[in-house]
């Protein structure tokens, strides 16, 4: 399902406002376009079979105090 | 027709030279500073030159050599930093007016430290996309890193001037960092050998990050050799003063991607015990196979340089073809690689095809935990000091914005089941494979007036499509990009050669035994072809440091 061309850009220049990034307006065009080329892309991540099981490779400092 | 370009020494060769007698520090110093002065300004691979600091160093690796005392091959040895990476002899940039120049002033990284005590002669900070992630831009107060094979092109990046540097001659090796093909795609677009080290081998304390959970340092040579000579030194996270690039104090690789196999997994440490995201819940991940290679000795052994020399005999070589040869990649690069993979069965080795999986997932997870993890670390600053970014840097970072939490998870988790179909490829019945091959990049160096696409930004749908390193940062695997060949016009080409876990030596070697016969890591760069080219665009030049 594609997004409404309209919506990407109301989504995109939300989610930059919201994060306090002051995009003009070419540069917040080019983001908006690269959204809705990745944005499937990533989407299609959570449709990756293998990782229903799969735990995140997150970097965790684990300290075990000694005795 | 000019006749053909004196072959440049390796650093493996260099170190005998200067033991031999037939060659000097001091003598390869000057020789760099006079390359430096005559071709800085038309190839901009310098942000700043430390010329007097080296001289000393110069002199005194020749006087220790004069009196016995010899520190290994690096030795005397001329290098450029990245200016990603901290040297105490003048500030970190970044190649950004954002980063606070006090950052680490004054002070070496561990991996920089570890270069001067081994002899190493530093002569300057490299250029470098700002933060790892812009591009060159004309507004920029910054040197125009271009390609010393046509300086109409890109050197690559973002350790363009590390790459640069060496093909021309300004330094016999340097240190890059490789986030996403920063260390390879320069090297492959100069002509240079460049390896990015197993996740977690190298410390990256004084490093400006740029993703923390991808971000490798790593040495950018002439040779195989002579990157095995230089990651010998720069290897091992304890001692260094801090977390390894990427990871936590050694044992990053194994935080990340499995526990012992990488190198964490040690009691106490690094995950492996605990369960509740820890960075081992799943031992299966980042097995090296093959009986335990890397995965019995992690990264805490030290790096130990292979035995080079012979042949392939025995070896198999998985040879990944799939998503290397788009129609809109060079016409000559089939036949290169074909050339390539020759040279590897002809000394023995079986070759054997496979398919990368998770291709296009890996791409999509290291485009969001770049993003997300870059816009982390800058969004504070970026939010209020806008436009001291660069246009490309800034476009990058902001797109960190647009990622979720759940996306930027359910890509970590995308990268754990991928490390384990990779880590299969080396050690399944079907497959077995030692290392696989594959071309660094389906082009060579591109002209800069396609970097960017209409927003200013990096152009992935385009010429960043064409660069195959980024696969590789998802996960923790040595890979070592070498030249194989040249494009139709005679720009370099590259073949990257990637390893198990933790298995730099077998990815060495081989990178070794191929340079062994061809030569094309040794060609160089006519001179005449950039010499004459004024300093490009208003960018700036170096500074010199003196001491």
């Amino acid at each position: 399902m594609s997004a409404d061309p309209q919506d990407v850009g109301v989504r995109v220049r939300s989610l930059l406002a919201a994060a306090g990034l002051p995009a003009g307006e070419r540069e917040t065009a080019g983001l908006v376009a690269a959204y809705a080329v990745q944005r499937p892309s990533v989407d299609a991540l959570f449709e990756v079979p293998d990782t229903a099981d799969a735990r995140p490779v997150l970097l965790r400092e684990v300290v075990v105090p000694r005795d | 027709m000019s006749a053909p370009m004196p072959q440049p020494l390796t650093l493996s060769e260099t170190a005998l030279a200067l033991r031999a007698g037939t060659v000097t520090s001091v003598g390869l110093t000057e020789a760099a500073i006079a390359a430096a002065d005559r071709h800085d300004g038309a190839l901009g691979v310098y942000l700043a030159r430390f010329d007097e600091r080296a001289r000393a160093a110069a002199l005194r690796a020749d006087e220790e050599l004069a009196r016995g005392l010899d520190r290994g091959p690096l030795h005397g040895i001329p290098f450029g930093v990245k200016d990603t990476i901290a040297v105490a002899d003048g500030p970190t940039t970044a190649q950004s007016l954002v980063h606070d120049r006090a950052w680490w002033a004054g002070r070496d990284a561990p991996v920089v430290a570890r270069l001067r005590a081994a002899g190493a002669v530093i002569t300057g900070k490299t250029t470098a996309m700002e933060f790892g992630c812009g591009l060159p831009e004309e507004d920029e107060p910054f040197p125009f890193p271009r390609n010393p094979w046509r300086p109409d092109l890109w050197a690559g990046g973002s350790s363009s001037g590390s790459a640069s540097g060496v093909a021309a001659g300004f330094f016999t090796a340097a240190l890059g960092g490789d986030t996403g093909g920063s260390i390879r795609m320069p090297a492959a677009f100069c002509g240079v050998s460049g390896l990015l080290p197993t996740f977690g081998r190298v410390p990256g304390a004084g490093c400006v990050p740029l993703a923390y959970s991808l971000d490798r340092v790593g040495p950018l040579a002439r040779g195989a050799r002579d990157c095995a000579a230089v990651l010998s030194v720069i290897a091992g996270g304890r001692g260094g003063g801090g977390e390894s690039a990427g990871g936590g104090a050694g044992r990053g690789g194994g935080a990340f991607f499995g526990g012992r196999a990488g190198g964490g997994g040690t009691a106490g440490r690094g995950g492996g015990t605990t369960g509740s995201g820890g960075g081992v819940s799943d031992r299966r991940g980042g097995a090296a196979g093959k009986g335990g290679r890397g995965a019995a000795d992690g990264l805490e052994v030290p790096f130990a340089e292979p035995w080079f020399g012979g042949d392939l005999a025995g070896l198999r070589v998985g040879v990944a073809w799939a998503h290397h040869f788009p129609a809109d990649g060079d016409p000559a690069l089939p036949g290169v690689f074909d050339a390539a993979v020759s040279v590897l069965t002809g000394l023995g080795a079986d070759a054997v095809e496979v398919r990368l999986p998770y291709w296009r997932e890996l791409i999509t997870t290291v485009l969001v935990t770049a993003a997300a993890e870059g816009l982390a670390h800058h969004r504070a600053e970026l939010s209020r000091r806008w436009d001291d970014y660069g246009v490309a840097a800034r476009g990058f970072l902001a797109a960190g914005a647009l990622v979720s939490g759940a996306d930027y998870v359910q890509a970590q988790r995308v990268r754990a089941v991928a490390q384990r179909a990779v880590d299969a490829l080396f050690a399944d019945a079907d497959a077995d494979v030692d290392v696989i091959v594959c071309p660094t990049a389906s082009i060579g160096a591109p002209p800069f007036d396609v970097l960017a696409d209409a927003a200013g930004h990096q152009d992935h749908a385009g010429v960043f499509g064409l660069v195959h390193t980024p696969y590789w940062n998802a996960l923790a695997n040595p890979v070592l990009a070498v030249p194989m060949g040249v494009t139709g016009t005679g720009l370099p080409l590259s073949l990257q050669i990637a390893g198990p876990v933790a298995d730099e030596a077998t990815v060495l070697r081989v990178g070794d035994a191929f340079q062994e016969r061809t030569d094309w890591h040794r060609r160089a760069p006519d001179p005449a072809g950039y010499a004459a080219r004024a300093s490009g665009g208003p960018a700036g030049t170096a500074q010199e440091v003196r001491a």
